[in-house]
């Protein structure tokens, strides 16, 4: 049993990291019907920005959890800025355009910063640096809760919670729930739409970062392709939660999370990742709007 | 003695793709009126609206509000329509099904920066609708036909509009809930809002207008007052049931 809840935890942690770029995915569909595919590479940039800031303040020598912050907040807001140009520069001019072009574009895109990246930071792996010390381990009846995963729950917590409080406590959430359910309406009461879409990048790329970021620290290894399963598997996790719907993309990541532990201890390890592909193809077949697909009856 | 004109539509044109939507259409919306604008489906009817919130681009002529022609940036940055106090209900409502009452009304004052002016409009709209109210709290979506059109027109109000564009807002709505919120259109306009009204259901509408204006497939045939209207023998042919 003990075994079993230590694998509920690590899953828990794995489908965490996988939420934090769901989110991403859901809320740029919902805003746009369309999906980013260019967003697993932010994710594999903000990890990259992480390794360079990390080095750069020498926190590899001397860890630190101040220096952490400083790392993470660092790695959002360049890739916020970067997530609003990919918008401002490759989508926006499409706004008009057949949803294929931007389809078709946002692979580009991904092909873009894919190669890009080997270009710059070349394509041999490389090691994050130790952001803080993760060396101790606590137990709770017997289970065990490494330093670092209680950093990823953490920080995923507190994320979370700030997008929650910013999608429904604030103005500009209710406009960007407002926006993704119809543009000309939102047009008709002022509000500056191509301004909350650019928001909504923004704030999908910082999460995507500081997914990149606890990925770098768990799984000290950056390649410029590491966005691909990532960013994959995170949109699997948006579109079995109902892409569009953030709630849903949270629980899908953490089931798709404890899933992938489950059979990797129990089952085969080798399809752990074919298992986020059959469930897919099964969420296409038998729910097509996942979970949390819209229930709410609209009367007419 | 001549009315101050709020809003002039000058030979505007429009279409979409192939097919003309409006051709060369000119008339005057005076200030502190209900003007309608009549005609059957595909008239055009719901074209001015749009013509005006910028919601679709001119394809020849002007739209002047205040002497202003609009037109000449309307469609290319529409959310700043709004803040002309212009305020477009429209057809079929627009609400925001996920968005609870209140939100919906928040985001009706979008533009509206002082807080007391936001509590002041939104007690106005409950004061108006008591329904949306008791229902503050609910989805917009859980609302019935009637309670939409009610938070529709409530959410326009929230911007302290000048000029309120309705489209049809009597559409599939039960002929109480109808009188109603056509009652109170009368008290917003009483209470100095302009109003453009286009609607199916002539007969109620020129009942509350000063004014009519008739499209027919896209061309403008008549304008006059409302009881000239109802008295002329073709519109009561055409619209309203020959009784």
């Amino acid at each position: 049993m003990t075994e079993f809840i230590q694998h509920i935890v690590n899953g828990l942690s794995f489908g965490a990291i996988y939420a934090l770029i769901a989110l991403g995915y859901t809320m740029v569909y919902g805003i746009l019907q369309f999906i980013n595919f260019a967003h697993g590479d932010i994710f594999m940039i903000g990890a990259y920005i992480g390794y360079y800031a990390g080095n750069a303040l020498g926190l590899n020598d001397h860890p630190s959890i101040w220096g952490f912050f400083v790392v993470l907040l660092l790695s959002m807001v360049t890739s916020g800025v970067i997530g609003f140009l990919v918008e401002f520069l490759a989508y926006r001019p499409l706004r008009k355009a057949p949803r294929i072009n931007v389809l078709i574009t946002a692979v580009g895109v991904s092909l873009f910063f894919e190669f890009g990246a080997q270009m710059l930071f070349g394509a041999n792996p490389k090691a994050f640096p130790h952001l803080v010390d993760v060396s101790k381990s606590f137990y709770i009846g017997g289970v065990q809760i490494d330093s670092m995963e209680l950093v990823v729950f953490t920080v995923t917590i507190l994320l979370m919670l700030a997008l929650e409080f910013v999608l429904y406590r604030t103005k500009v959430g209710k406009a960007m729930r407002a926006v993704s359910h119809d543009h000309n309406v939102a047009l008709l009461l002022g509000i500056p739409v191509n301004m909350i879409i650019s928001i909504t990048f923004v704030l999908g790329s910082a999460m995507a970062a500081a997914a990149g970021i606890l990925v770098g620290m768990s799984y000290p290894k950056l390649e410029p392709l590491m966005g691909v399963m990532f960013g994959l598997k995170a949109f699997v996790a948006a579109v079995f939660g109902g892409i569009g719907n953030v709630r849903g993309a949270v629980v899908g990541a953490l089931i798709m999370g404890v899933s992938e532990q489950l059979i990797v201890s129990y089952g085969v390890p080798t399809f752990r990742d074919a298992f986020a592909f059959a469930l897919l193809i099964v969420v296409l077949i038998f729910r097509p709007k996942g979970l949390f697909g819209k229930t709410l009856a609209e009367k007419v | 003695m001549m009315q101050e004109t709020l809003l002039a539509f000058e030979k505007v044109s429009l279409s979409y793709g192939g097919i003309q939507a409006l051709r060369n259409i000119t008339f005057q919306i005076p200030k502190g009126e209900i003007v309608t604008i009549l005609g059957a489906n595909g008239a055009g009817k719901t074209s001015c609206l749009r013509a005006i919130s910028g919601l679709v681009p001119l394809k020849a002529g002007t739209v002047r509000y205040k002497n202003e022609a609009i037109s000449a940036w309307s469609s290319k940055k529409t959310h700043l329509v709004a803040g002309l106090g212009i305020a477009h209900v429209p057809e079929g409502r627009g609400i925001f099904p996920e968005l609870s009452i209140d939100e919906n009304l928040d985001l009706g004052a979008w533009l509206q920066k002082d807080p007391q002016v936001i509590a002041k409009n939104r007690e106005r709209v409950f004061h108006l609708f008591p329904r949306l109210k008791e229902r503050q709290f609910q989805a917009g979506g859980t609302l019935s036909g009637g309670e939409q059109q009610m938070l529709a027109i409530g959410r326009a109000l929230m911007a302290s509009p000048e000029l309120l564009l309705l489209d049809e807002p009597s559409l599939g709505l039960a002929p109480q809930i109808i009188h109603l919120i056509f009652k109170i259109v009368q008290e917003v306009n009483a209470s100095g809002t302009t109003v453009v009204l286009v609607e199916q259901n002539a007969h109620l509408a020129l009942q509350i207008a000063h004014r009519g204006i008739v499209l027919e497939t896209g061309e403008l045939t008549l304008v006059d007052e409302a009881k000239n209207l109802l008295n002329n023998p073709k519109i009561r042919e055409a619209y309203l049931g020959n009784s």
